[in-house]
């Protein structure tokens, strides 16, 4: 590759691998579309809620579901004969218009009847947008009558109309007159307001009987439902439940942003799955997420170079580390050296013992010196009990040598710890494409800026610098992401301290412990609510992981669940992304670490018997300030 | 810089507090924030006895009290009758609408109200001595002056419920100095990062605020690539933005501008005017900031908006005409 084609593909790259968000592709989105185990699942005539996090692709699934986005799937923009068996028409939700269907101007009842008819507004003017495009594709193809659109009219209170292109000038005008409403509620002059779902009733149905979507499914595909305050989500919901066979939703909703099971009818629930079908995409990526993110990846890369041009398997760029190479590049040698040379001229070892030494993997000596050191026990005893329960000692040094990886470098200078390698940054990104990419981007794009070739391996210190800057990346822009944006941020920088001051002191207590469930007391029910709110905006973005927990709680089947750190975070602050072991906390460690994280930290650490006074470690020296914060 | 020939800007500078005169028997509308630059009406006030003072006592989302002398008149913010009634509750030779200490979401339906009206009409603002510091500073938090934001909703009278052309709508934040605002900005509206076209106040209200502008949403305009459709805007000046969105909308034949309105105070009364000029293509954008007491530190210099000086409002969406 010459300097041109390399600066050419350096941009194109950035291009294709910066663009992680749906909105960001434009038009490429669909050519760069990898279809999801799950998306056949959305294409059934059954309603779909597709839960999963932010950046887990949600928003693209939706939209290469939409006409157009099938139109160019097809490659034939829809001119194509053949019929369609199904027609999505996307829709997502605007939080800057839905929330003005609230305040204490009128009652509940009132809003939610005028939210129901602009519901029937937007959804009505997709189907007419559908058909105004596919008019366009299909000149000769019949079209509705102005009787059915007449019918479609009167239900909606619009003007007389003539045909399609007619009815879109009424429901726009409709449409202001309604807007004008609301900016005036206080004044009480309502529109005529149409009955909840009937005009699309009315509208599908007579599309329906067009020969060329007799056999079509039409499906209202929302995005962001979260986005409705819960009056809204049971209007949504009302819709879904009685949308018959006449049409159908697909519903994409954060976790926890599906708070309104009941319909308008407060009697009457969305029932999974008799209703709808929950896609969970984290549960529908487990155990395919690396195959799919490869695939994803490698479009993109593909993408980014010149037709004929030889392509490598993108994972094959993102070499991983074994735990004993990777000691090794910690330093491990020096570590375990003097006291190597201690044993030299030991006495109470045999030969053997001896042998085994000058033999054994430097990992393996630093695992043993850590064992003895915590089952306080002196190294010599500690060989030779090793030495006489050789697969006891195996499974031990398995056990314990990941975790020992971390305190090779203890509170020393540079990189304390690495995140190499295709699988490991899978496991980073936890089933989310987004942070993938994000990933993918950083490394290949920093390697490309050292003056490397683009197909050559990315060095496991460049991979792990993305890593730790993708962490950061991510940790800066928490503060914008959600209302709590800035309490969520001193959470996580709180919470990272801690899991990497233990990840560091890891002998003689517990490894790899990353996770915290609350303790099971609520003393103050206020500070509960408080935290529990702020632990549910992690989770909606993606500060937290949270898991179905070990124990039931006493009153009926709600689980208590554990929580982590997110994984990608994990290279930031230098703890395991892997998911092992947690330590309680209460609300008021949680609280205390957004309140006063200093003297938080110092308190959570005490109970595990840690000191605070580590260093730093260089990425985290940016919050240096954060953490030496004096109380509030 | 951006003052133009043909692009007319309204502003009166009166470098003094204590030199604004309003007319007699004219309506001067007023709150008292948690800045002390809010309170300058205490420096002149007494040597105006023939000026009707109606100073916030108390508002929420939806409503807000005015008091003047002893009564105190409630406003349904969503209603153009009762505010119009309260602007015509006696003949007035001019009306002052003090922006400086009231929130948007009670200004901004005020100005709708105003901008209908045919009296001479005066929007005030006062440019603060200085802004404080965080005492933590990150990438993102230069200065201290949100405690938190209360989420993207409309302001009173200004939804709009268009939605044709949104796919392809320009995003224009008007930028301050919180990035982490920018940010919220971005992740909620979503915008195509080719659509992206920030303004940021040059000149500012000092000369190094527009570099903490680009020093607090530094990482949102390098990630998204705004930096490169950056355009300028006086900070203290409406007009101003008023003309660079017209360019923008006008650049690509009325494309439909959805204005995040996240900086100066000023700034936003621009996006105001240009959205009662351009309801169908304009959607304003507010995420309804706590503020932070003690934000700003003393006053600098007034600025007096001429609004009867621009052209009349043509019907407009939210008085009920359509």
């Amino acid at each position: 590759m010459d300097e041109t084609q390399r600066a050419a593909f350096r941009r194109r790259f950035a291009e294709l691998f910066s663009g992680y968000r749906a909105e960001w592709l434009g038009g490429e989105i669909f050519e760069l579309f990898t279809e999801p185990s799950y998306f056949p699942q959305l294409t059934t005539s059954h309603p779909c809620f597709l839960v999963g996090g932010r950046g887990t692709g949600k928003t693209t699934a939706l939209r290469c579901l939409s006409y157009q986005g099938q139109a160019a799937l097809r490659q034939d923009n829809g001119r194509n004969g053949s019929p369609w068996p199904y027609v999505g028409m996307y829709y997502r939700v605007n939080t800057n218009r839905v929330r003005a269907f609230a305040g204490p101007e009128l009652p509940e009842t009132t809003w939610i009847r005028l939210f129901g008819h602009y519901i029937n507004l937007e959804f009505s003017e997709l189907v007419l947008r559908f058909l105004e495009w596919y008019g366009v594709q299909h000149p000769d193809a019949p079209r509705l009558g102005s009787d059915s659109l007449r019918q479609a009219a009167v239900t909606l209170h619009l003007n007389d109309v003539s045909n399609q292109a007619h009815m879109i000038r009424e429901l726009e005008l409709s449409r202001l007159r309604f807007e004008a409403a609301i900016n005036n509620v206080a004044d009480a002059q309502h529109p005529q307001l149409s009955l909840q779902g009937a005009p699309i009733d009315l509208l599908l149905g007579v599309v329906k009987q067009l020969p060329q979507f007799m056999h079509t499914s039409f499906f209202f595909l929302v995005d962001e439902y979260e986005n409705l305050d819960p009056p809204q989500q049971r209007v949504l919901n009302t819709l879904i439940k009685h949308c018959g066979a006449l049409y159908s939703f697909k519903v994409s909703v954060r976790e926890l942003g599906f708070t309104q099971r009941s319909t308008l009818n407060e009697h009457e629930q969305l029932v999974h799955p008799a209703d709808y079908k929950l896609i969970d995409i984290t549960d529908e990526l487990r155990g395919r997420f690396t195959h799919f993110a490869a695939q994803v990846c490698n479009r993109r890369l593909s993408n980014a170079l010149e037709a004929g041009s030889r392509m490598p398997d993108l994972p094959s760029l993102l070499p991983e580390l074994s735990p004993e190479d990777e000691a090794l590049r910690l330093g491990v040698s020096d570590a375990v050296k003097p006291v190597l040379e201690g044993l030299r001229g030991a006495k109470e070892l045999g030969a053997g013992a001896r042998h085994w030494l000058r033999t054994a993997h430097p990992l393996e000596v630093f695992t043993l010196l850590c064992r003895a050191q915590a089952e306080r026990t002196t190294l010599s005893a500690k060989i030779q009990d090793a030495l006489q329960n050789r697969e006891t000692w195996r499974e031990q040094y398995d056990n314990y040598k990941y975790a020992y990886l971390f305190a090779i470098r203890r509170s020393k200078r540079g990189l304390r710890k690495h995140f190499a390698g295709w699988s490991v940054f899978c496991l980073l990104a936890a089933s989310n494409i987004r942070y993938l990419l994000e990933l993918v981007d950083q490394a290949i794009t920093s390697h490309l800026d050292s003056g490397e070739d683009p197909f050559t391996p990315v060095s496991a210190d460049l991979q792990t610098r993305a890593a730790q800057a993708t962490g950061q990346k991510n940790l800066r822009e928490l503060e914008g992401l959600s209302l709590s944006g800035a309490k969520l941020t001193r959470l996580l920088l709180g919470l990272g301290r801690v899991f990497q001051v233990m990840a560091e002191d890891p002998i003689g207590h517990t490894p790899e412990v990353n996770q915290f469930h609350l303790s099971a007391d609520v003393v103050e029910p206020d500070l509960r609510e408080r935290v529990s709110a702020l632990l549910r905006e992690g989770i909606m973005h993606l500060a937290l992981l949270r898991y179905p927990g070990s124990k039931l709680q006493e009153q009926g089947d709600i689980r208590q669940f554990d929580y982590a750190v997110h994984p990608v975070f994990a290279p930031f602050f230098g703890f395991s992304y892997r998911r092992k072991r947690k330590i309680e906390v209460s609300d008021k460690d949680l609280w205390n670490l957004v309140e006063s994280p200093s003297d938080a930290i110092t308190t959570i650490l005490r109970r595990q018997q840690r000191s605070v006074e580590e260093d730093l470690p260089e990425q985290m020296k940016l919050f240096a300030e954060f953490y030496a914060l004096p109380s509030q | 810089m951006r003052y133009r020939v043909n692009e007319p800007v309204f502003t009166s500078l009166v470098s003094d507090v204590a030199d604004l005169r309003p007319k007699p028997r004219s309506l001067y509308i007023t709150g008292i924030s948690v800045e002390e630059r809010s309170q300058h009406t205490a420096t002149w006030e007494a040597s105006c006895s023939d000026v009707t003072f109606a100073r916030l006592v108390v508002e929420d989302a939806a409503t807000t009290k005015f008091s003047i002398g002893q009564e105190e008149i409630s406003i349904q913010l969503r209603s153009t009758t009762e505010i119009g009634q309260f602007l015509a509750a006696k003949p007035y030779s001019a009306v002052y609408l003090d922006i400086t200490g009231l929130p948007h979401h009670v200004w901004a339906p005020l100005v709708r109200a105003i901008r209908g009206r045919t009296e001479p009409a005066f929007c005030i603002y006062v440019e603060p001595g200085d802004y404080r510091f965080s005492k933590s500073p990150t990438e993102t938090t230069v200065f201290d002056l949100s405690e938190s934001i209360q989420g993207i909703a409309p302001l009173p009278g200004f939804v709009s419920l268009v939605s044709a052309g949104e796919e392809d709508a320009l995003f224009v934040p008007l930028l301050g100095f919180e990035g982490a605002r920018f940010a919220f900005m971005l992740e909620t509206v979503q915008p195509d990062r080719k659509h992206i076209c920030p303004v940021i106040g040059v000149p500012g209200f000092r000369p190094e605020y527009p570099f903490y502008t680009y020093l607090g949403n530094r990482l949102q305009l390098t990630e998204t690539r705004a930096w490169q459709n950056v355009r300028f805007a006086p900070a203290n000046c409406p007009f101003s933005v008023y003309h660079v969105l017209a360019e923008l909308s006008q650049s690509d034949s009325g494309r439909r501008l959805r204005v995040a309105l996240i900086g100066t105070k000023p700034h936003a009364l621009g996006a105001v005017l240009y959205s009662l000029d351009h309801p169908n293509v304009t959607e304003l954008l507010y995420d309804h900031p706590v503020r932070k007491a003690k934000r700003t530190l003393g006053t600098s210099r007034v600025c007096v908006y001429d609004l009867s000086l621009l052209p009349p409002i043509r019907p407009e969406r939210g008085s009920g005409a359509a």
